[in-house]
């Protein structure tokens, strides 16, 4: 009888039950909610499950994840900077950079959206954080869930699960956030402009671009030359023409494999000691004014490009914030609501796919000026 | 090396003005390539045949049809048999005088022969 008392006892001591302490029991919870969010309402399913599902094995008592193993490869590949890349491969790979080589002008939309990063820095440094920090934090507005990993695993990696969350959880929140702002910002008749066709753009434009990206970008930011030049080495397997394979397997095979490594690692950063603080909420709120931010300036500046080209519709301007496509489709539904026939999809692809550079510029710029964290 | 500065105000601006600088620059290579893209006059040149016969086509269809229509009933009443049956009716590339001279000719040697 003893022996079994004292096995039963081992066992006890031994498992996850005896060091269960509320935080953990309520950062299940937070993961139960993700998970529901994701396969019971459909927010961003492909992201949100496996962080949500890496939140809950993050909060399991004595699991081992320091221990070498395949989660300490996974933290490697987030701490370590390797799997934004590689997700950027795959969304170079994806995506179509034709809407903005054929519409240049809106690269500035791409840039004025930008705004949200800034204004969620200026907020985070009045708020107390430190500036690394506080730029971490600013690039949620970039709406780039890879960017921000990117530059918190760099300048705040003790914030780097909250900024993750923060990150996705708003991107698929994105149809839900911008549509009020938009609305806000212009006018029904602004909403009812119908934009002109782009022009063809030909091949040769299309495998030049990202080419010149890669070296014009990383020559004047070195620090983010992994994130641009993955982005455009996809978008180069894409558009060269005889590279049909890589490309699929950059935007297929590969960007699902690090999908899965990438979201349940950062679910894996959102441990009770971590995540369960005051920051976290700041942070969580901070990245909804960044949101805001970048639609609202994104907007205002397409409110300006109108009055002086007298033909653009000020929504394409929310598509600055990143978020590609989703930040696009909202464009085009707005729009389709104010006009039936407007079709917007297409313009707004361009200050989305401005987006992405121009967040990734700012990132670089961040890094230059304040540089990583404890240098 | 520290920050530049802690300045959030200051690094904002800069930011600013450095995604804009970045973002304007690309947007005047991207310019500069379609303006030195070297595949644009072939495509250009490569478009406009291919658009012209379709446009003559348009133009001579209608025409070039009933012509084609009438021809084959004559030469098939001369032959004494059905339109059907002619499966050829070719246009001489030869030039306009020359065609007349061949069909004076063609008209002598019948004037000669019968």
């Amino acid at each position: 009888m003893e022996a079994f008392i004292a096995a039963i006892t081992s066992i006890w001591s031994d498992s996850g039950f005896s060091a269960l302490t509320g935080g953990h029991v309520i950062m299940i919870l937070v993961g139960l909610v993700l998970l529901y969010m994701a396969i019971g309402k459909g927010f961003e399913p492909l992201l949100l499950s496996p962080i949500a599902f890496g939140c809950i094995l993050a909060n399991i008592p004595k699991n081992g994840f320091e221990e070498p193993g395949v989660m300490s490869v996974i933290a490697y590949g987030i701490h370590h900077e390797v799997f934004p890349p590689l997700i950027f491969l795959g969304v170079g790979a994806m995506t179509d950079f034709g809407p903005l080589i054929a519409n240049p002008k809106t690269l500035l939309l791409g840039a004025a959206a930008q705004a949200g990063v800034f204004v969620a820095m200026l907020g985070a440094m009045l708020l107390g954080f430190n500036v690394q920090e506080a730029c971490a934090i600013g690039i949620i507005g970039g709406a780039d869930g890879p960017t921000s990993i990117y530059l918190a695993a760099k300048m705040a990696p003790q914030l780097l699960g909250a900024i993750a969350v923060a990150a996705y959880s708003y991107m698929s929140l994105v149809p839900l956030i911008q549509p009020p702002v938009m609305m806000l910002c212009t006018t029904k008749a602004e909403r009812q402009i119908v934009m002109k066709q782009l022009r063809p753009v030909s091949h040769f434009e299309k495998v030049v671009f990202p080419i010149m990206c890669t070296i014009v970008i990383s020559l004047l930011l070195p620090s983010v030359t992994a994130l641009i030049g993955m982005l455009m080495l996809g978008n180069l397997f894409k558009e060269a023409g005889c590279l049909d394979r890589l490309c699929d397997t950059a935007q297929n095979a590969l960007m699902n494999i690090v999908t899965i490594f990438l979201a349940t690692g950062t679910g894996c950063t959102m441990s009770a000691d971590s995540f369960l603080n005051y920051q976290t909420i700041l942070i969580i709120c901070l990245g909804l004014v960044a949101f805001i931010g970048g639609t609202f300036a994104g907007c205002i500046f397409g409110k300006l490009m109108h009055m002086v080209d007298g033909v653009t519709n000020p929504l394409i301007g929310s598509a600055g914030v990143s978020a590609v496509p989703m930040a696009a489709r909202v464009s085009q539904v707005v729009g389709q609501k104010a006009n039936p026939s407007n079709f917007l999809l297409m313009h707004a692809m361009g200050p989305n796919v401005a987006g992405v550079i121009g967040t990734a510029v700012a990132a670089g710029t961040m890094l230059a000026m304040v540089g990583p964290q404890g240098k | 090396m520290g920050p530049v500065t802690t300045n959030p105000w200051l690094i904002a601006i800069i930011n600013m003005t450095i995604v804009f600088a970045v973002l304007i620059a690309l947007g005047v290579l991207m310019s500069l390539i379609q303006v030195i893209d070297p595949t644009k006059k072939k495509s250009a040149t490569a478009a406009a045949p291919a658009a012209a016969p379709k446009a003559a086509g348009k133009a001579a269809a209608p025409g070039g049809d009933a012509l084609i229509a009438v021809i084959a009933a004559a030469v098939a009443a001369a032959q004494g048999c059905s339109a059907e049956e002619v499966a050829v009716l070719s246009i001489s590339k030869a030039h306009a005088w020359s065609a007349n001279s061949f069909v004076d000719a063609v008209s002598a040697r019948k004037d000669s022969f019968f």
